[in-house]
């Protein structure tokens, strides 16, 4: 263990500040031979790899239209026509999966990305400085969280052509505020901790101490609310098609293939139907979940490598 | 799917689905159902029907949703109804007789009726009720089957005389069979509040087979037997109305009996079909009365050359539609109108499946494949937007199949699926925001078509595709003056063949409606026209 | 502390009327308005005109929220305007102690099993027990509710026969607490499953960060034992993220419970403001809209006051 510095200030974790010694390109060394180490992480990390590149390649990966319909074929189950069976149309799971997985991974990442990042940016300064600048960021946070969004979003329709990345904008910017509430928590209580004081007397910016001490202690809810975040906008995007606003037919998206079979007769006869697109939601979602774990272990100094 | 009786109220409604919920699937409610009470006797016993929506209020004339009008059926009598292929029978009214031009209509009253609250119905009480939407002050929906009434006078307590402006055809279909409402209890109020009263939601009195005990708001309408309802007391003790929104709920305790008679729709109908096979229930089928179809607005200069939409209408192959996304719950339509009702034509035009004479009709009206496949012509592309709504899932899944099928021979579209109440507001007058829409019409009572085609229509009312025939106005302007059904029938089919000659639509199928029903419930059997027909007679086997 | 209670209370009336400004706006905005649901081949325009008239949907928009406000400063949500003549309170009243009821029970269930599961699982991180709690609570994740109830109404209701399938109780039986729980069993569960999920990762995620302090380290190095360690010293630092999900589950039982009001018929607010949203029905919605503004506000302001009860550090 490197961590040489650990002992002078209690109870505090790893930062960039800490290792100027040792240089960024150890302290990321450090972390990735910690991240290495983690199996799940790993296999976490590899199972990512694959989903994305299967969404970048689905092009050349499917093997049919993934709009051709075979009214005929319709609900088929899986065989040699159809690897994975055929939606309620007759069109092939097994390319609608792989290109459902375009719409549903680009939107669940970059707007969880984007949710984590306002949220957390936002929750840490109310946190941290407190008072009036956290009394109005958090009676902004109520605000948002009051809006009838659902009117908001029908309006938009009017004024939007429905796009992916109006999708992405609209998730973004009303997902913040969980994150935000969470990461102030965290903040509100870490704010009074020894090592923040001893860093504020060292004379450490602001900025410095939110990003470099802070954060690293707050990730663990930031993680878990990122990993629940990416299922839920994945699930979400299908109700959002609903009100016109989401991915329109015929483009396939993992949550509104499931949603379309939300029906007793497709769920009991069909079950292969909504399985893939489900199981397909749950591997993300697990593996997104590792990574997130092996890295929030990789940031702390207290787990050993 | 399955509308209650339209029998007084709509002359036409667009089955309008109010997706209530954030589920697609609610889309083709569940109208009305009804179930057994376990451990009823021979004679009694509640009949539970349910509805995925709430009903609003019940006031035959401020109320325009299908629940509410169902259980106004229940509540209210008016003074003829139909039977169960849509002629005119008496109900508060003994007999009527009119004179040969048509303008003056006179109803003998029956003398036993008897209001809920115990006082006698008499000619007083019709006069004030049709005098309501006729009144200056009237705020509320049902204008229109009112404006040809010149005049309602009481001849004596139990006669009544309407004289009309002009003949017209649906005024006994539609017009007399309005609900009658209590004069000794509404005739003090001022009209302007009487949509307001607390009558129409808290103690409606009338005179039909049950009279209402108890709304549970949210969940069930209570209603219990009028013992001297005038054509005999019910042999069922009450009703239960209950909303239950999601229709797989219904679902459910249609299989376990709570619910033991119910519309199905489309969705459903395999589901219903194995319940029968279990013998869990009798499952009853017909065609509705209503047609579906895709909408061409007229307006765009895409759709005014008739050989295009007769392409249109070639490219799409409706038997596969029917078979695939329909389970076969409905057949091929090629016209307006519908085999429930009498007035239907099948002797009109027919447009079959064929790709290829699509593409050479295209080609005739100038349409060239360009650089990308996509048809051009004048450098424009031919591509336009199809709008439905998220409150039918069938609608949708028509709206992909019709895509693909158009994309075959060389037009981009793209879907718009729009919530509900958008969804109306972009398509109807006066914006008419549209390129073309799949959609659908139920049929009333009267089959008069001038709502959708009359040239008059377009500015405010249903025809919403600006379709304009000078001759389908003319044979229009003529239907509802007709009073002989075979005379009339005749000109309503020469207008239909017209319109469909004209494609202003394509014609997609007539819906096939199915109802299930508790084995041991004895009297009701699917019809298109009156599905509570003589409700009182209905019982429980045991 | 009081003190901070009462500025919070106090700033919470400008910011619900400016949510109430912001949503009627955003409300209004909406294509649609209420006549939608009346398009009625019978329907005459000047008809249509008066009934806008008699509704003031005519009036400007400032005009329109001015009258609501001055109703709603009085107590008055107004009436419906598609259920003519009906108080709006009125249906808020028959709703809400059902949505009340549902929504205390599930965060009851969704608390007792989540909270010990996620302790459980962090104690015995990388454990069998502890990669099953994962999967099975990211399974959750993935599986839309409207299914689990779904599932389970098939399952228990129709063909075990355990449970009603839907509503509040039985019709026509006399008011009993066993018959009432005997409908809420199900919702309140499938209801409850939507939270376990995430609780469960909180609550594992924020044990995980406590079993890494140095103190629990200390303490365990100095031979406390591990469940005295936890449950003393560990658990109540973990509280702060649990707190947090606990404050922001509170409103979101009215839009969040739907589909589940919908599926076991059930007949709370979330359906009512579901119905109201789609028939632009805007007095309810706005009466919707304040209860769970409000919600909001006591849900935050209780998370913030349990923080500092649960942690020293934290003062405000």
């Amino acid at each position: 263990m490197t961590l040489t510095n650990e002992r002078r200030i209690p109870n505090k974790p790893v930062s960039a500040e800490d290792h100027s010694l040792i240089g960024h390109e150890a302290i990321w060394k450090v972390m990735l031979r910690k991240f290495m180490k983690n199996k799940l992480a790993v296999i976490g990390a590899v199972l990512l790899i694959i989903i994305v590149g299967a969404a970048i390649f689905a092009p050349m990966l499917a093997p049919k239209d993934p709009s051709q319909q075979v009214l005929l074929d319709k609900l088929a189950p899986p065989g040699k026509d159809y690897p994975l069976g055929a939606d309620n149309l007759g069109r092939d799971t097994l390319s609608r999966l792989l290109y459902g997985a375009r719409i549903s991974l680009l939107v669940g990442f970059a707007s969880v990305a984007g949710s984590i990042f306002i949220g957390t940016v936002i929750g840490a300064i109310a946190g941290y400085f407190g008072g009036i600048l956290d009394a109005v960021l958090m009676r902004i946070v109520d605000a948002i969280i009051s809006f009838p969004s659902l009117f908001l979003l029908i309006t938009l329709v009017t004024i939007f052509e429905p796009s992916i990345f109006t999708l992405i904008a609209i998730f973004a910017v009303f997902g913040w505020t969980g994150t935000a509430r969470l990461v102030r928590g965290e903040f509100l209580s870490l704010r009074k901790s020894e090592f923040v004081l001893a860093a504020r007397t060292l004379g450490i910016s602001n900025t410095r101490i939110i990003f470099s001490h802070i954060l690293p202690n707050a990730l663990g809810p930031i993680i878990v609310s990122a990993t629940l975040g990416v299922g839920g906008v994945i699930l979400a995007e299908a109700g959002l098609s609903y009100l016109g606003l989401g991915i329109q037919p015929p483009t396939p998206s993992w949550g509104n293939m499931l949603q379309s079979a939300q029906n007793p007769q497709i769920m009991l006869g069909a079950w292969w139907y909504p399985l893939f697109p489900g199981f397909m939601i749950l591997i993300t979602v697990l593996a997104f979940n590792f990574v997130g774990d092996g890295l929030r272990d990789a940031f702390d100094p207290k787990i050993d490598d | 799917m399955l509308r209650k009786p339209l029998w007084k109220v709509a002359a036409l409604a667009m089955i309008l689905m109010i997706g209530a919920c954030s589920q697609p699937e609610e889309a083709q409610n569940i109208d009305a159902n009804a179930a057994v009470q376990e451990g009823s006797e021979a004679e009694g016993g509640n009949l539970v029907l349910a509805t995925t929506a709430a009903p609003t209020l019940f006031n035959p004339y401020y109320s325009t949703d299908t629940s509410s009008s169902t259980i106004e059926g229940f509540l209210f009598s008016g003074l003829v109804t139909v039977d169960q292929d849509f002629n005119p029978e008496g109900d508060l009214a003994e007999s009527w007789d009119f004179t040969d031009d048509g303008l003056r209509w006179t109803f003998h009253l029956r003398e036993n009726v008897k209001w809920h609250d115990g006082e006698p119905m008499t000619a007083d009480d019709v006069v004030f009720s049709y005098t309501i939407p006729k009144d200056p002050d009237y705020v509320g929906p049902r204008g229109l089957p009112f404006e040809i009434i010149e005049e309602v006078n009481k001849i004596d307590d139990y006669t009544v005389e309407f004289v009309l402006s002009e003949p017209y055809a649906p005024f006994i279909t539609i017009t007399a069979q309005f609900e009658v409402l209590p004069k000794h209890i509404l005739g003090e109020v001022p009209i302007a509040e009487l949509g307001k009263h607390p009558f129409n939601t808290k103690e409606p009195i009338g005179t039909g087979p049950f009279k209402f005990k108890e709304w549970k708001e949210g969940e069930y309408i209570a209603l219990e037997a009028h013992e001297d309802y005038h054509l005999g007391a019910p042999k069922l003790d009450g009703l239960l109305y209950k909303i239950v929104p999601d229709t797989n709920t219904s679902m459910a305790q249609l299989q376990v009996g709570e619910i033991s008679m119910a519309g199905i729709s489309p969705e459903y109908v395999g589901m219903a079909q194995d319940l029968e096979a279990k013998g869990m229930v009798k499952l009853e089928s017909g065609p509705s009365n209503a047609f579906e179809y895709i909408g061409y607005n007229l307006r765009n200069e895409l759709f005014q050359d008739k050989k295009v939409r007769h392409a249109l209408t070639h490219a799409i192959d409706r038997e596969a539609i029917i078979q695939a996304i329909l389970g076969d719950a409905g057949t091929v339509a090629h016209g307006p109108g519908s085999p429930a009702n009498w007035a239907f034509n099948p002797d009109v035009p027919k447009f079959e499946y064929d790709p290829e004479k699509a593409k050479q009709l295209l080609k005739e009206a100038g349409w060239e494949p360009g650089p990308d496949g996509i048809l051009e012509k004048n450098g424009k592309k031919f591509e336009f937007a199809l709008k439905t709504t998220s409150a039918n899932e069938i609608r949708q899944q028509i709206a992909e199949v019709a895509q693909q099928q158009w994309a075959e021979i060389g037009i981009k579209t793209s879907i718009e699926v729009l919530e509900w109440s958008a969804y109306v507001e972009q398509t109807s007058p006066p914006n008419w925001n549209f390129d073309a829409i799949v959609a659908g019409w139920s049929i009333g009572s009267d089959p008069d078509p001038t709502w959708f085609w009359h040239t008059s229509e377009i500015e405010a009312g249903l025809n919403y595709n600006g379709y304009s025939n000078p001759k389908v106005d003319e044979l229009l302007s003529e239907n509802t003056q007709i009073a002989d059904l075979e005379e009339r029938k005749a000109v309503i089919a020469e207008a239909d063949a017209i319109v469909t000659e004209d494609q202003p639509n394509t014609f997609l199928y007539y819906p096939e409606g199915y109802l299930a029903i508790s084995p041991k419930l004895v009297g009701p059997s699917y019809n298109a026209a009156n599905t509570y027909y003589k409700i009182h007679e209905w019982y429980f086997e045991q | 502390m009081t003190t901070y209670i009462i500025r919070r209370c106090l700033m919470a009336i400008p910011l619900l009327f400016l949510i109430s400004v912001i949503s009627f706006g955003i409300m209004k905005m909406a294509p649609g308005d209420p006549t939608a649901l009346m398009m009625d081949p019978m329907i005459k325009q000047e008809n249509l005109e008066a009934y806008k008239e008699s509704y003031g949907l005519n009036d400007s928009i400032v005009v329109q929220y001015g009258r609501w406000l001055g109703n709603m400063v009085q107590g008055n949500f107004g009436e419906s305007f598609i259920r003519q003549g009906v108080p709006v309170s009125e249906l808020i009243t028959a709703r809400l102690p059902n949505t009340l009821l549902l929504m205390l029970v599930s965060t009851f269930i969704a608390f007792i099993i989540s909270i010990p599961l996620g302790v459980w699982s962090a104690t015995k991180r990388n454990s069998l027990q502890d990669y099953a709690i994962t999967v099975v609570s990211f399974l959750g994740v993935a599986t839309p509710n409207f299914w689990i109830g779904l599932v389970l109404i098939m399952v228990l209701s129709v063909h075990l026969g355990w449970f009603p399938i839907g509503g509040v109780a039985t019709y026509g039986e006399p008011f009993s607490i066993w018959d009432r729980l005997h409908h809420l069993v199900l919702p309140a569960f499938v209801l409850a499953t939507a939270d376990m999920a995430g609780l469960t990762r909180y609550s594992r995620s924020s044990m995980l960060d406590v079993l890494r302090q140095d103190y629990i380290r200390t303490a365990k190095a100095n031979g406390f034992r591990q469940k005295t360690v936890i449950f003393k010293h560990g658990l109540r630092n973990a509280l702060i993220p649990i707190i947090t999900i606990f404050g922001l589950m509170l409103p979101s039982f009215i839009g969040g419970s739907v589909i589940i009001e919908s599926v076991f018929a059930w007949p709370g607010i979330g359906l009512l403001f579901m119905e109201a949203a789609f028939q632009r029905d805007y007095p309810v919605i706005m009466a919707v809209v304040v209860i769970a503004a409000t919600l909001v506000v006591i849900g935050n302001l209780l998370a913030d006051i349990l923080y500092a009860v649960f942690d020293p550090r934290i003062e405000y």
